[in-house]
């Protein structure tokens, strides 16, 4: 059993204003201490393009990774809300933190949750040193929104499963070390049915990774296509063809979080900064600020909600979702106007304004697309 | 959604208050608009849910903002007008801590600057006032001298009504306001010490408070929506299997949550700046869910018999007749502007929303 890690003070611990009060600004005193080296420059969308596995190792020896994850694998055993105050100042800073980012969001969780004891002891105590990079598979090429069409298929053999398909979309599956795969294993039933989830370990032989440049050339999607890749039955995470039931809780802990509204705050920062007297812009920068509070706090009440341990709401999950991921996509446009209404942009500036263009497609797609999330709201509606 | 309202504190003394306010009106006739006399409004009066927040050493039930919000809330989604709380409450507020009684017939008046006071006389031209009756006296923020510089000295003034002094109208909704014109009007000068912070917290509770208003009318507006693309079927299928329909649908609810959220917070914190956001969020919602809610209950929610209409009517009455998007935000932003530690610091002024901030 580990020793309680990280420097969670007994205080931090506590439930109240206070204690997550005391979290922010250590969190906050980390990351000036991490930009006065010179080890990262805010970059908007971080969680995702944001890649540093030095970075990650040193916000874990903070207790900041897994810090929802019981002491005995290593974790700080703290709330959702704990690690929601980390994880906002990260993200607000723009701070690298694709290197664990899926492990940490939700590997770790859903092997807790279904896991083996076996599996959660090999791989948790290692999410929580930010030490293991995992890659999600889960889009294919014929199968995106409409999840349940995946093709990839593992057939049962002696010790395990036998894969052969192709996944897409899935992040830094070329620099990780293991990868996710939701494969069917059973034809019979709906298609929601006979769908499970396996851990492959990377590299592997019988594994291609290969790169998908975005729009700007860079490349930190991937094609995965796997041929007789042999998956051990231990790497079976969770129940044989309970996948979809799992996935679907994973998307909600992967929709509600602070990601879905702040991936464009490094940049709404430096410009608004650049406001600051500009009283013509006070209009703009308002309405900005009126819509983050409001979505920072339905954030946050997803999060309390799941405090007790328990899943996040669908429902509310995707109203975050569709309506945070929007606001992004609309505050780019309004960083462009901002920017250019106060001075010629920095070299760093400029840097961000790109960014912000380039990644803004996939915000109101990844993680469930817009349309998807309003469908799964209006249903529940008429319920 | 645990409930459509997952944004709002699932708390059983809260749906209580609610249910006891809706039970207390449920005998009025729809599109009332209830008068002192009438004995739904005497029966509310003997109830106190007319004070209901104002504490106990001022003569009322006490409550939390929370409580405030929620009685507001519910008589905005019931189809009977009467003032409900706010007259109370501003008056409190503009009262502050003066040792001065919260009779009911005390009506507050929150003028977007405040009227000049010249040799004990006040002249403005205040529009919008409800106007419910019952009124004996107003209480009105005045600044002593005309050069409205930044050395005036705040006052709040008491004056008695005079009936020719108002002129009475009705609202989109159909509810009684007026425009009073005060020319040279004696008054009775109450406290000598108030300032411009002090009135932008009024200001902030009268936000929130219309804030709260518009959510209880925009979740009756959804809720209206939802059941009619349940039940109307056309081309075969009821209108909720429509693709379409259900991404308006979606909109409406994720208007109406934000709302929710919004006021949630500010209920919460009790910070003016978030209660400004309220109010601009929930006026954004209005314009939103009121075209999206007439668009998918098509030509029945333009006639004057279908409910939709009364609710609506209310999203654009309370959102106009204060020009809430425009207002809200510059007084949000006037907040932000005066606290020097977080101008310019997007991030922390966020924070500063909640009541908190990063400490220099």
């Amino acid at each position: 059993m580990s020793p309680p890690r990280g420097n969670a003070t007994e205080h931090e611990r506590v439930i109240t204003p206070e204690a997550f009060e005391q979290l922010r600004l250590r969190t906050r005193r980390f990351i000036d201490e991490e930009l006065a080296a010179g080890h990262f420059e805010p970059q908007c969308d971080s969680w995702l393009i944001g890649f540093d596995r030095e970075f990650s190792r040193r916000l874990a020896a903070q207790g900041m990774v897994g810090m929802t994850l019981p002491e005995r694998f290593g974790g700080a055993g703290l709330t959702a809300l704990h690690r929601f105050v980390v994880i906002e100042e990260l993200l607000a800073a723009g701070a690298p933190l694709a290197a664990h980012w899926f492990a940490e969001r939700q590997v770790g969780p859903a092997m807790m949750r279904y896991g083996s004891e076996d599996m959660q002891k090999e791989w948790l105590p290692r999410i929580a040193r930010g030490e293991v990079c995992f890659a999600i598979g889960l889009s294919e090429p014929d199968a995106g929104s409409d999840l349940a069409a995946v093709r990839t298929r593992a057939e049962p053999v002696e010790g395990g499963f036998r894969l052969h398909g192709t996944k897409i979309w899935s992040s830094n599956a070329h620099r990780c070390d293991a990868i996710v795969v939701l494969a069917r294993t059973s034809d019979e039933g709906r298609k929601h049915a006979g769908l499970t989830q396996l851990v492959v370990r990377l590299p592997d032989p019988t594994v291609t990774v290969s790169p998908i440049q975005s729009i700007d050339g860079q490349h930190h999607f991937n094609e995965v296509v796997f041929e007789d890749t042999l998956v051990g039955k231990n790497d079976v995470l969770g129940t044989v063809g309970a996948g979809w039931r799992q996935v679907v809780g994973e998307l909600a802990f992967e929709r509600s979080g602070p990601e879905r509204y702040l991936s464009t705050m490094p940049l709404l920062r430096a410009v608004v900064a650049k406001t600051n007297g500009r009283h013509d812009l006070d209009r703009a920068v308002a309405d900005l600020l009126s819509h983050i509070s409001t979505l920072r706090h339905m954030s946050e009440q997803v999060a309390r909600s799941m405090s007790d341990g328990s899943a996040p709401d669908p429902v509310a999950a995707s109203v975050v979702k569709d309506l945070g991921t929007r606001l992004e996509v609309e505050t780019v446009d309004l960083a462009h106007r901002l920017a250019r209404a106060v001075d010629t942009p920095s070299p760093r500036l400029t840097r961000l304004l790109r960014e912000a263009r380039v990644q803004a497609p996939g915000f109101t797609i990844r993680g469930g697309a817009s349309e998807i999330l309003r469908a799964i709201i209006a249903k529940e509606l008429v319920r | 959604m645990s409930g459509r309202d997952f944004f709002w504190p699932d708390d059983p003394d809260l749906r209580v208050l609610a249910d006891s306010v809706r039970e207390s009106v449920s005998a009025a006739e729809r599109g009332a608009v209830l008068a002192p006399d009438n004995d739904i409004w005497q029966r509310w009066i003997a109830m106190e849910f007319d004070r209901v927040g104002l504490p106990e050493r001022f003569g009322g039930p006490g409550g939390t903002l929370h409580d405030v919000v929620t009685v507001e809330m519910t008589l905005a989604a019931v189809p009977v007008s009467l003032p409900a709380l706010a007259t109370t409450v501003l008056t409190h507020e503009l009262l502050g801590d003066l040792d001065h009684p919260r009779e009911r017939g005390l009506l507050p008046l929150l003028p977007q600057r405040p009227a000049p006071l010249v040799d004990g006389r006040v002249t403005a031209r205040i529009d919008g006032v409800w106007w419910y009756g019952g009124t004996s006296s107003l209480l009105l923020p005045v600044v002593l001298g005309l050069d409205g510089g930044s050395a005036q000295a705040w006052s709040l003034a008491r004056l008695d009504i005079d009936e020719k002094d108002v002129v009475v109208s009705e609202n989109l909704a159909g509810e009684p306001r007026a425009r009073l014109d005060l020319r040279e009007r004696r008054v009775t000068v109450l406290d000598a010490h108030w300032a411009l912070s002090r009135y932008r917290k009024v200001q902030a509770t009268a936000v929130l408070l219309t804030a709260a208003r518009l959510v209880g009318a925009l979740r009756e507006v959804r809720d209206l929506t939802v059941t009619y693309v349940a039940e109307r079927r056309q081309f075969d299928r009821p209108l909720a299997v429509h693709p379409v329909v259900q991404q308006g649908l979606a909109e409406i609810a994720e208007q109406v949550s934000a709302a929710l959220a919004a006021l949630d917070l500010a209920a919460r914190t009790g910070h003016a700046g978030q209660a400004f956001a309220a109010g601009h969020r929930a006026a954004e919602a209005a314009g939103v869910v009121a075209r999206l809610s007439h668009q998918l209950q098509g030509a029945m929610g333009t006639s004057r018999e279908y409910p939709l209409g009364l609710y609506t009517r209310r999203l654009w009455a309370w959102t106009d007749e204060t020009d809430l998007v425009e207002r809200s935000l510059a007084l949000l932003q006037q907040e932000v502007n005066e606290r020097t530690e977080v101008r310019g610091d997007l991030w922390a002024a966020v924070e500063a929303l909640r009541g908190s901030g990063r400490p220099a």
